[in-house]
């Protein structure tokens, strides 16, 4: 069989043509999984919104962390009632309900449909140990609520 | 929505200029990080000076479909505004993963471009020192030895020596230093998880002494219970957005130390 020059010209183009639909299909890929991932952030964000719709209640931001033998739980409630603030502590939980004051939710939010149906704060805070729910102290600093509690050993 | 006279695209970005933004020397970069701290800094600047969105900053392909209204008038979610002298960038979305790397380096060239003296990034480092009670401190970090003439004898700010920096912020300052512009970022300890308008006003008042333009903080420490709950959504959506870009790696020390 003799040499042909233009055959491994044309191979080698083919080659380079197969890797870079070979790159362009994986580059696709990456971005379709990036994208992806944007979808089902988009996804939950809409969930929360009509859960908050339907239910007329937020889930207020929490911070919690543990500083030696104790817990620490954080809870940021602007626009709740202060007399209202409801907490309880269990061994593995905290829950906190508060209602909203629905003059400040107002002024905050203005006039859309969902905010008009805020509510009420309720959360349910899972906590990273156990804790003996009868050293539990808590006070409000301004909008937020601090709770402190013992760890059970 | 206002007529585009001037378009330009970078990295999947494009810039749209409704009116001509001057030469401002400073760029303020309001994206939403920890605390929203760069956020609530930027829209009380925009609000306090009064400042005209000129620039629209649109990408199919990494923002969401919105459109912000605002006194009746249809805008871009992402807007630069400005008055000549300084300009602002703000956000109404958050920015996800994908889009970051490409934005922050899009807004270090359009700055280029654009002849922008000093960016400056805002943004909190979380803290748990501000549950109790504590007065945040204040640090700075710059993309070259020149950043520093820029915050020399202003009181009360430190340089940070030491820590991870994660996020478009992080790119913003590699690209600035790579495009030979000047990148200052100001970090102020706020809440991590909590919208954090009082971290917010302390930049604010390092910013005003960069520029010498007089910026008055007391109405943003009066509304900071509207602000937190006008913003609760944004700092909801942001956390989701912070834990996967990998913000975790803020919070432990670097490999080399001194």
């Amino acid at each position: 069989m003799s040499w042909d020059p233009f055959k491994v010209i044309e191979d080698m183009i083919r080659n380079m043509r197969r890797r870079m639909q070979e790159t362009e299909r994986l580059m696709d890929e990456m971005l379709q999984n990036l994208l992806g991932s944007s979808e089902k952030t988009y996804e939950m964000f809409y969930e929360r919104a009509m859960e908050t719709l339907r239910s007329g209640r937020e889930e207020p931001l929490a911070s919690i962390y543990e500083e030696g033998d104790y817990v620490i739980i954080a809870v940021s409630v602007p626009g709740a009632r202060r007399e209202t603030i409801d907490v309880k502590v269990f061994e593995d939980r905290v829950e906190i309900v508060a209602s909203m004051d629905l003059r400040k939710v107002s002024k905050a939010l203005g006039y859309s449909y969902r905010y008009a149906t805020l509510r009420e704060y309720r959360g349910v805070y899972p906590l990273p140990s156990r804790i003996d729910p009868s050293t539990a102290r808590y006070e409000i600093k301004g909008d937020l609520v601090i709770i402190r509690v013992r760890k059970r050993y | 929505m206002k007529r585009v006279i001037l378009e330009e695209e970078i990295n999947g970005f494009e810039f749209r200029e409704f009116e001509d933004m001057g030469r401002p020397k400073y760029l303020i970069l309001g994206l939403p990080d920890v605390g929203l701290v760069g956020t609530i800094t930027a829209a009380h600047i925009v609000r306090t000076l009064n400042l005209k969105d000129v620039v629209g900053v649109e990408s199919y392909a990494f923002l969401p479909p919105v459109v912000v209204i605002t006194g009746g008038e249809p805008k871009y979610p992402m807007r630069i505004y400005s008055n000549g002298e300084i300009a602002v960038l703000v956000t109404d979305v958050p920015v996800n993963t994908p889009g970051i790397a490409p934005l922050a380096s899009a807004i270090v060239e359009y700055s280029r471009r654009r002849g922008i003296e000093l960016i400056i990034s805002v943004t909190g480092l979380g803290s748990p020192r501000r549950l109790k009670g504590e007065p945040p401190s204040v640090y700075w970090l710059g993309s070259d030895p020149e950043v520093e003439k820029f915050v020399k004898g202003i009181d009360g700010l430190e340089k940070l020596n030491e820590g991870i920096l994660v996020g478009p912020y992080a790119i913003v300052l590699k690209e600035a230093a790579r495009r030979y512009i000047k990148n200052l970022v100001i970090m102020v300890e706020s809440y991590p998880e909590f919208p954090d308008p009082e971290a917010a006003a302390e930049a604010v008042k390092v910013f005003s002494k960069i520029t010498s333009v007089e910026i008055d903080v007391s109405k943003l420490l009066e509304e900071a219970e509207t602000i937190k709950l006008r913003l609760n959504s944004l700092m909801k959506e942001t956390r989701e957005t912070l834990a996967k870009m990998g913000k975790g790696f803020e919070y432990r020390p670097p490999l080399i130390y001194s």
